[in-house]
């Protein structure tokens, strides 16, 4: 009894005992721990990446897969250093077909970069042609545009260079007043503005030219305005005496002969300047005439009084109105040749005045002539 | 007596003949056997060398020394005619150049694509440059129609 009661008691390290050798044994019978590079290459073969490597390379895939059965199998006999080898392999194999993929991945990207270029070029191609068309509209337009601009300048020139005519003109008779000494403010400015038109026409400013030859040309006339009045004073109380003078010089030096002086003023004869009876003048005479038109052009300020005289043959009054045809053709002349008509007086006096002996054949035809009086009115 | 002599000397001829034939068939198989390997290991011996002189090598020199490793080790296995060994290193060195091609591969057309993405964005940018420059030329091209038109109309 008491023996069972032992042995009852030591029942459960008996037990115990049973189990451990049970799984010691068990154990031992067993295949090996996974190697590591098992449990990797499963680890692998569970990767997300897994599906697209499938359809990149499925026979790579393929072998990893035999490799993963061959190191499985190695293992469960036990051969554990048998299996890493084969997991290894697997392994390399797993990631040879990962690489394939990834490299699609990249022929993928390259191509797609490649169509991108593609099209991109074709539009840099695109673009190309349409700026060389633009450029070329362009140099035209701007061609046309220089054309109106040149157009438009030298038609602003052609206005400055009328204007400047003008100006200079009217500074002629501003100068011609004496304006410079007697309007010296307005000349001197209007030389300035002058100037200054010629310093913007030198520099191409055509638009400041034109705005300053207007501003001179107007000072120009208001210098003439202001010195005018003076000048005709001045030249009216100083000269008259000189001028009487000048008129005697210019008509003896004209018609080459002494001209005469009374106290009406200088008196031109001019003998035998018609035929008898006739009132044309001789074709070699007209000389005389142009002498008298230059000095009646020459001195504006005097009246031309015309004379006619016949000689003593003939009667009083064929001869008075001989004389006065005369007068008058001699003064139609005058006129026509450009001297004021109402400075020009003409009166026949007939056989009047004679001024050559009627008594001798050689002066009497003298008598037949026309006398000028040019007498000073100011 | 001389014709049972005879026949026993033919006898022996064919015994040795046979023995010979099994002593001599066997190493002439090793022969073929090993040079086979040699051959493989020289055809990988210059797969390497190509390898090593590709485009990004140097990224994969350490695989590239390894696997050199292994042949010559199984250059020295076929000379103790240790095949089986010499299998296991073949087959580690295959896959192993296998992978290594394949990596340089993809280094290859990564940068390819790379260049080339790098191209488009160039192209890109070129394009862009022009747009721009378009816009701007017909702008004044507009600014000088109106002009000329406006010249025209005397303006």
């Amino acid at each position: 009894m008491a023996q069972q009661r032992t042995l009852l008691a030591a029942a459960p390290q008996w037990s115990l005992a049973l189990l451990m050798v049970l799984t010691a044994a068990l154990v031992a019978c067993g295949p090996p721990p996974k190697p590591a590079e098992l449990q990797e290459l499963e680890k692998m073969r569970n990767d997300s990446f897994t599906a697209q490597i499938n359809t990149a390379a499925p026979k790579l895939l393929e072998q990893a897969d035999k490799f993963h059965k061959m190191a499985v199998t190695a293992w469960q006999e036990g051969d554990a250093p048998r299996a890493a080898d084969y997991a290894w392999l697997g392994q390399l194999r797993y990631k040879t077909a990962k690489s394939k993929a990834k490299s699609l991945d990249e022929q993928a990207r390259y191509d797609e970069a490649a169509a991108k270029v593609t099209k991109a070029n074709q539009e840099v191609e695109v673009n190309k042609l349409k700026i060389d068309g633009l450029n070329k509209s362009i140099a035209q337009l701007e061609q046309t545009v220089a054309a109106y601009d040149q157009n438009a300048s030298m038609k602003r020139q052609s206005t400055v260079d009328q204007v400047l005519l003008t100006a200079e003109g009217e500074r002629e008779k501003a100068k011609a007043v004496n304006a410079a000494e007697l309007a010296a403010g307005k000349w001197n400015f209007a030389e300035n503005v002058m100037k200054l038109t010629q310093e913007h026409l030198t520099a191409g400013r055509v638009d400041e030219a034109l705005k300053s030859a207007e501003e001179a040309k107007v000072a120009y006339m208001e210098a003439y305005a202001v010195a005018k009045p003076e000048f005709d004073k001045a030249s009216a109380s100083a000269t008259r005496a000189e001028r009487e003078k000048a008129l005697y010089v210019a008509a003896s030096s004209a018609f080459s002969v002494d001209a005469l002086q009374d106290q009406r003023g200088v008196v031109v004869v001019m003998p035998r300047v018609f035929d008898l009876n006739k009132t044309t003048v001789l074709e070699g005479k007209a000389f005389m005439l142009d002498a008298a038109v230059k000095i009646a052009t020459d001195f504006p300020e005097t009246t031309v009084m015309i004379e006619g005289y016949t000689q003593s043959k003939g009667s009083d009054s064929k001869n008075l109105t001989i004389s006065q045809s005369r007068a008058d053709s001699v003064r139609d002349y005058l006129v026509q040749k450009g001297v004021d008509p109402k400075r020009c007086v003409s009166s026949g006096y007939g056989e009047e005045k004679p001024r050559y002996d009627n008594s001798s054949k050689d002066d009497r035809g003298k008598n037949d002539r026309v006398e000028v009086v040019f007498v000073m009115t100011k | 007596m001389s014709r049972r002599l005879h026949c026993d000397y033919k006898g022996f001829l064919l015994i040795l003949g046979a023995f010979l034939t099994l002593l001599v068939l066997p190493s002439l198989a090793a022969a073929d056997e090993a040079q086979g390997y040699r051959e493989q290991i020289s055809q990988y011996n210059q797969k390497v060398v190509k390898l090593r002189a590709s485009e990004n090598a140097a990224q994969m020199t350490a695989d590239l020394n390894q696997t050199q490793s292994w042949l010559d080790e199984a250059l020295v296995q076929v000379g103790k005619e240790e095949y089986n060994a010499v299998k296991a290193l073949l087959r580690r060195a295959e896959v192993q150049l296998d992978y290594i091609e394949m990596e340089l591969e993809l280094s290859q057309m990564k940068a390819k694509a790379d260049a080339k993405e790098a191209e488009f964005m160039e192209v890109q940018t070129r394009a862009g440059q022009l747009s721009n420059e378009l816009d701007e030329l017909t702008a004044k091209e507009a600014l000088l129609q109106n002009q000329v038109s406006g010249k025209a109309n005397g303006k």
